[in-house]
């Protein structure tokens, strides 16, 4: 028998330096693991507060509805006072009022005098139209005449050839031949010269088109459109401001005014009663602290910190109350409105009566644009990033023979990897913007990003092909299937779930890049929406776009900073988390999906 | 010893011996060296496969008998350094490895069934019909014919008749092997490879699968690679005993096991060495 206290001897902890060494690095990593989950944690709870205030309300329908439906806008706030508002101030406003009423009689006669030249311009462009129109479908007449005969020749030319054909055959003479040779090449110059004339009638073709285009350029629709607006604007500046629009607003601004102040008193009488309480009790302790007495000086200096504690969340709550009284006085006294808008509807009325106006630009309004722009961008880009990807990954792990210039491909893909983004958007400017003469647009950034993501999506759908068992592949070409058959049937499937994977992580990268897409497809301002004014359908490819990580930077470096401007940042950037999560969670459930269909 | 109870399950005794000398040749191997790279795997080869017998390859591991038979269905064009050197293989007089010979007809013709069971994460319906199906084949009632016709052949259709259209990985490793070859009789090969059909599977799974053997070779040639002697002397008429790359002996399965020509060949039976 071996005696229980020397077996567990056997058995007891024994110091070594690899299990000293173990332990250390554990509990780093461990400690960094938390710090880096609190660190991000704390951002993003900060965003999702900040976010939510510009988001959400207090009052039906709980969701600020114009910060997804709108474009950015300048936010426009008027300020005055009663002492301001004299009488000869209100004089100067009646006066502009009389001269705007003076002015829409005339704009009026104006556009309508324009819009009977205009009209009368249009009728003589149709008739202008309809003369290229004929004269188009006598082209195609011509063109199709043309074509006939040219056939023919074609046709005798082949009947030609043949003959000869047959005459070398049958060894025919020499002269017979030489005849015939002649005749066949009268019979191409003939069809030359039917070329030639085809292509002149082409010519003219493409001439008449484009004087079409620019006959309908010159309608008169735009000129109504343009009138309507001018003359709205006129209208609309005579109802600003109603009367007794100032008194309304300075007793509604009286009223927050009065509010705040009522719960600044409270707070105070709440604070000053903590603050009082403290400083008694510190004073107390002050007369009667015994410097020797270690127990009544750390008591005291307790107290004192508690006191200096109290005063700074006064001061910390004070600060914000008047933030948000700030911003309930702008609500009760501003406008967001685009420039044109202002300028048409309030400048002169607003100058007239001496209020003083502030403009905050990109603070009012929505980010409706943006968000469309982002979207935008990550379908097109994943799109294309996928099936390159795909095609590319099934080439390099299927088809491309093993070597030295794969390995080299290989290790170039997955070095593209950690290029700078920057540096990616300054080749798609390159490239797709001046080389390609895309312009600002759409498509270019799509591409840019779409080759941002290539080498990570490259390298992970080539992961999960060569994860797909090969008895998989052995069995169907042993069943006399093609390689892309066995591919497409029975290694594709079973490798999606880890594309998608890789995809996810894709996505997120290319919704979140501001780099890639500032000089190749992001506008800072675009009041269009993407399906607006395009001339032809592939316009939508080649207009610029807004994206909502470009709408950041630009809301929050390059534009004065100040509290109205905030609340669009963090109102976007809260957004813009929330459709990247959505994005994501969206591959993820498409991915759980796939693996239950094809499961191994 | 699990051979008693196999010997028990496989009803060898009772088996009428086939004519192996009537049948007509179908595969003949001429002279064949094949190569990984430089290392050489085959030395030439000589063998002539007869019409609807099982024949059987045996050997110790690496001495080239599954790259043989990899080689009749051209598999081997899978492995970028794997190439022959000379000769050639010959099914109905025909060199498979020349130009004129379109691989996915060859395998169309040469059925396989690997040594690991290896059915598609699908349906055991749609595993069957997958051979059809890339051939163009979509009408629904001969799918259903061949799927309980091929089923039938590989002695599985009881089990899994109500069970069609469940994923073929839920069956048991000796269903899913009579699976694959099922699958591969779906296609209505001539031949059917066996790259050691047997190895994973417990011994009435295995029983069972040689009991099959016995029955396809009335529609099929079997050509079949194993590592376990007894069992060729069970399923095979004729054997072939293969060491280092070269072919030492092939002869009715009888003969060669009760009375050896070589030395080697007897060594390796009686388990002197191997």
């Amino acid at each position: 028998m071996i005696d229980s206290d020397s077996s567990l001897e056997m058995f007891r902890h024994r110091r070594t330096p690899a299990k000293s060494v173990q332990s250390f690095f554990f509990w780093l990593f461990r400690i960094c693991t938390y710090i880096i989950v609190l660190a991000a944690s704390t951002l993003f709870i900060k965003i999702a507060y900040e976010g939510s205030i510009t988001i959400f309300e207090k009052t039906f329908p709980f969701v600020n509805v114009g910060f997804f439906t709108q474009s950015p806008q300048t936010l426009y706030v008027f300020e005055w006072d009663d002492a301001m508002l004299t009488e000869s101030k209100l004089e100067a406003v009646a006066a502009v009022e009389a001269e705007i009423r003076k002015e829409i009689p005339e704009k009026e006669l104006f556009f309508k005098d324009a819009i009977v030249t205009a009209e009368a311009q249009k009728a003589e462009t149709l008739n202008e139209l309809a003369l290229v129109r004929a004269d188009i479908n006598r082209v195609k007449k011509e063109l199709k005449q043309v074509q006939r005969k040219e056939d023919a020749a074609t046709k005798v030319i082949e009947k030609l050839e043949a003959k000869q054909q047959r005459l070398f055959d049958r060894n025919a003479p020499e002269a017979e031949l030489h005849q015939m040779r002649n005749e066949i090449i009268a019979g191409l110059e003939a069809r030359k010269a039917i070329f030639r004339e085809k292509a002149g009638i082409e010519e003219e073709r493409a001439n008449l088109a484009s004087m079409k285009n620019q006959l309908s350029a010159q309608l008169p629709e735009a000129l109504e459109i343009e009138s309507k607006r001018v003359l709205d604007n006129l209208q609309a500046s005579l109802a600003w401001p109603e009367p007794g629009y100032f008194e309304k607003q300075n007793a509604e601004e009286a009223q927050i005014q009065a509010e705040f102040d009522g719960k600044e008193l409270k707070l105070e009488e709440k604070y000053s009663y903590l603050v009082d309480r403290a400083t008694a009790k510190a004073e107390v302790l002050f007369t009667e602290v015994d410097p020797e007495d270690p127990e009544t000086k750390l008591a005291w200096l307790k107290a004192k910190l508690s006191l200096k504690k109290a005063e700074d969340r006064w001061a910390a709550k004070l600060e914000k109350l008047e933030t948000e009284r700030k911003l309930a006085l702008t609500n009760a006294r501003s406008f967001q409105a685009g420039d044109t808008e202002y300028r048409g509807v309030y400048a002169r009325k607003a100058e007239a009566a001496g209020v003083n106006v502030k403009s905050y630009a990109y603070s009012g309004g929505g980010i409706f644009p943006a968000i469309v722009g982002t979207i935008l961008l990550t379908v097109g880009s994943m799109t294309i990033a996928l099936i390159l990807g795909i095609f590319s990954a099934i080439y390099l792990s299927e088809y491309a023979k093993p070597g030295k210039v794969l390995n080299l491909i290989r290790l170039s893909i997955v070095n593209l990897a950690g290029v700078p983004s920057i540096v990616f958007g300054l080749f798609g400017f390159g490239m797709f913007v001046v080389f390609f003469g895309w312009g600002v647009s759409l498509a270019a950034g799509c591409f840019t990003l779409a080759f941002m993501v290539l080498p990570v999506i490259i390298t992970s759908s080539e992961e999960a092909i060569r994860a797909v068992p090969q008895g998989f592949r052995e069995g169907s070409l042993a069943l006399g299937a093609t390689k892309w058959t066995s591919i497409r049937t029975n290694v594709l499937p079973y490798a999606l779930p880890g594309i998608l994977t890789s995809s996810v992580l894709g996505v997120a990268r290319v919704a979140g890049e501001t780099a890639p897409i500032m000089f190749t497809a992001a506008y800072a301002l675009r009041d269009n929406l993407p399906w607006e004014g395009l001339d032809k359908p592939t316009d939508f490819f080649v207009q610029g776009v807004m994206a909502l990580p470009y709408h950041i930077y630009v809301v929050s470096s390059k534009i004065p900073q100040n509290e109205y401007t905030v609340r669009m940042q963090y109102g976007t950037a809260f957004v813009f988390l929330l459709i990247v999560a959505c994005i994501a969670f969206t591959s993820i459930l498409l991915r759980i999906r796939m693996r239950k269909l094809y499961k191994w | 010893m699990s051979n008693e109870s196999i010997s028990v399950a496989a009803p060898q005794s009772t088996r009428p011996a086939s004519d192996t000398s009537a049948a007509k040749t179908l595969i003949e191997v001429d002279n064949l060296d094949f190569y990984y790279g430089k290392k050489q795997a085959l030395c030439d080869i000589n063998l002539e496969i007869p019409e609807k017998l099982v024949t059987a390859f045996i050997g110790p591991s690496g001495c080239g008998k599954s790259t043989l038979l990899r080689c009749f269905n051209r598999m081997n064009d899978l492995v970028d350094v794997a190439h022959i050197g000379s000769g050639s293989i010959k099914i109905h007089g025909v060199d498979i490895n020349s130009k004129n010979v379109d691989v996915i007809e060859l395998r169309k013709r040469v059925g396989m069934v690997f040594q690991k069971s290896n059915p598609f994460p699908k349906s055991i319906y749609e595993n069957i019909t997958y051979g059809l199906k890339i051939r163009g084949i979509k009408k629904k009632s001969y799918l259903d014919e061949v799927v309980e016709r091929s089923l039938r052949g590989a002695a599985l259709w009881d089990e899994v008749k109500d069970r069609l259209h469940d994923s073929a990985l839920g069956m048991s490793g000796g269903q899913q092997q009579r699976l694959c070859i099922a699958r591969a009789i779906a296609v209505e090969p001539e031949i059917i490879l066996m790259d050691e059909p047997c190895s994973a599977l417990d011994p009435i799974a295995t029983a069972q699968i040689e009991e099959l053997i016995d029955e396809l070779k009335t529609d099929f040639t079997i050509v079949i690679v194993t590592h376990n002697m007894q069992q060729a002397t069970r399923v095979s008429d004729k054997t072939a005993f293969f060491y280092l790359g070269k072919l030492i002996e092939y002869d009715d399965t009888a003969r060669l096991f009760s009375n050896p020509d070589n030395k080697q060949t007897e060594d390796y039976i009686t388990g002197r060495f191997g």
